[in-house]
């Protein structure tokens, strides 16, 4: 004859029963999150240095981002030795500006404070808030850019004016001419679903 | 409910609390694997040797060469400055971050001077490149163009020893179709050779970010010409955003490998040397 289970045994299953539960319900809230973050390594960044005469473009192609729209965060990074200038001694000068051994990542994390609809048709105007970091300084920032959502991911187009004093970066000299304190900065970066 | 019940459910709790934190985490940072070499040496050239060092792709580096006459001529002639100056102007171009080629004109003999270098091996400090220049001697003289030809191949071998040290180790041939009897100034030379073989050796020691020492020997091997000397040269690069500038000391007049390896006549054994300087300006072309 089979024995019945006892009631504190009854209670015992039934309080493991709705905690694995509960479990499965909050690991299941980030899935559904994912299924409206965008991710994507092959970004690109670009920044303008104005210098008499000698004004030139540094890129990279290798920007790295993320968005979460369920927990409205927004995340970049770039690894600062894949600027290119166009010129390799210059590219040089560039890392020892920077520091890239000790301060490696140009990087940013923050949220969004326009609401954005993912259904909406055409770019939105966004902006962003969060901290930026390069050469080891990290300042508060907020940054205008727009959305644009499409059949081939959600693209991100923003620029903003860096101040090198804010970030203690010494301005580089290009023979006796020395490189503007202000350098403009473009991203744009095609996002497709976080897998 | 038993005490084991209530440590599975606080466990559970926590692996929920640790599974929506790291949702909202900020992404790994980790760096890319297009890392850049640095070059063993600040510009493509150490003195008279080719260096192992490559323009990348699309960079156009003009370089003004200029040797004065040895100091030894003393101050009547203030230390060589007033003698007569080699100068040469010269334009190389990097095809791809592995080939670059280039072409530049001297003053002695009017040397018209066509070179390439390809970097054969990069890898754990080591770099080696191909080394090629064909040079023609443009003064009338009566002979055949083809009559004042030379060439010379190198294989450079280069190796970052430390952070501040490098090294390079350079065997050449050099091959005169016309080995003349007398030199620029018609000064004789004796059992002039067509054929010369050498071995360059060079150091630079990086003492500052933007100072460097170097020094360089080409020593002849086999037999020489009458009258000729190794080649020392040593000095200071400076270098500053797309400009690199050489300082130096040398005992050759002769800016292209091959004529100071057959022609040099100053006598750096006995501390004779002349004062010279390279200046290097890269411009970018590709963007």
């Amino acid at each position: 004859m089979t024995e019945l289970p006892t009631t504190d045994g009854l209670r015992v299953r039934w309080y493991l029963a709705l905690l694995v539960a509960a479990w499965v319900w909050i690991i299941l809230i980030p899935s559904q999150a994912e299924a409206q973050a965008w991710y994507a390594e092959t970004g690109h960044v670009e920044f303008l240095s104005n210098v008499p005469l000698h004004d030139f473009i540094g890129t990279s192609d290798v920007l790295t981002g993320r968005i979460d729209l369920a927990e409205n965060t927004v995340d970049f990074f770039v690894d600062l030795n894949t600027l290119d200038t166009g010129i390799g001694k210059r590219d040089k000068d560039m890392r020892k500006t920077l520091e890239t051994d000790d301060y490696p990542f140009a990087e940013f994390f923050g949220t969004l404070l326009t609401a954005v609809d993912p259904a909406a048709e055409g770019p939105q105007p966004v902006e962003v808030e969060g901290d930026f970091t390069i050469h080891g300084i990290t300042r508060t920032i907020q940054v205008p850019g727009q959305l644009t959502f499409s059949e081939e991911g959600l693209r991100i187009e923003a620029s903003w004016t860096l101040l090198l004093e804010d970030y203690e970066i010494q301005p580089p000299r290009l023979l006796f001419l020395k490189v503007d304190e202000e350098q403009a900065i473009t991203i744009d970066i095609l996002l497709t679903p976080e897998s | 409910m038993t005490r084991t019940s209530r440590l599975t459910a606080f466990a559970l709790f926590v692996a929920a609390l640790v599974t929506v934190s790291s949702a909202s985490a900020q992404m790994q940072r980790t760096r890319s694997a297009q890392q850049p070499v640095d070059e063993l040496f600040w510009s493509h050239a150490i003195i008279v040797l080719p260096s192992t060092t490559q323009l990348g792709k699309g960079d156009l580096d003009f370089t003004i060469h200029h040797t004065f006459g040895p100091v030894s001529s003393g101050l009547n002639d203030l230390f060589g400055l007033d003698l007569a100056a080699n100068i040469r102007f010269g334009l190389d171009y990097g095809v791809t971050d592995q080939v670059m080629v280039g072409v530049g004109r001297s003053r002695f003999d009017k040397i018209l001077d066509f070179r390439a270098k390809a970097n054969l091996l990069q890898r754990d400090g080591w770099q080696v490149a191909g080394y090629y220049n064909a040079a023609a001697e443009t003064t009338e003289d009566g002979r055949d163009l083809a009559d004042r030809m030379s060439y010379h191949g190198s294989v450079l071998i280069g190796k970052r020893v430390t952070d501040q040290l490098t090294i390079q180790l350079a065997p050449g041939f050099s091959r005169f179709v016309y080995a003349p009897d007398q030199d620029v100034f018609g000064q004789g030379i004796q059992t002039s050779l067509n054929n010369h073989y050498s071995l360059g050796t060079a150091v630079r020691y990086e003492a500052r970010e933007n100072v460097s020492f170097i020094a360089e020997m080409i020593t002849r091997v086999g037999d020489v010409s009458g009258g000729t000397n190794n080649v020392g040269s040593f000095g200071v690069d400076l270098e500053t955003g797309g400009h690199v500038f050489q300082m130096f000391f040398t005992s050759s007049q002769w800016i292209t490998p091959q004529h100071a390896v057959a022609w040099s006549r100053t006598p750096m054994a006995d501390g004779d040397f002349g004062w010279g300087f390279n200046v290097h300006r890269v411009f970018g072309t590709g963007r």
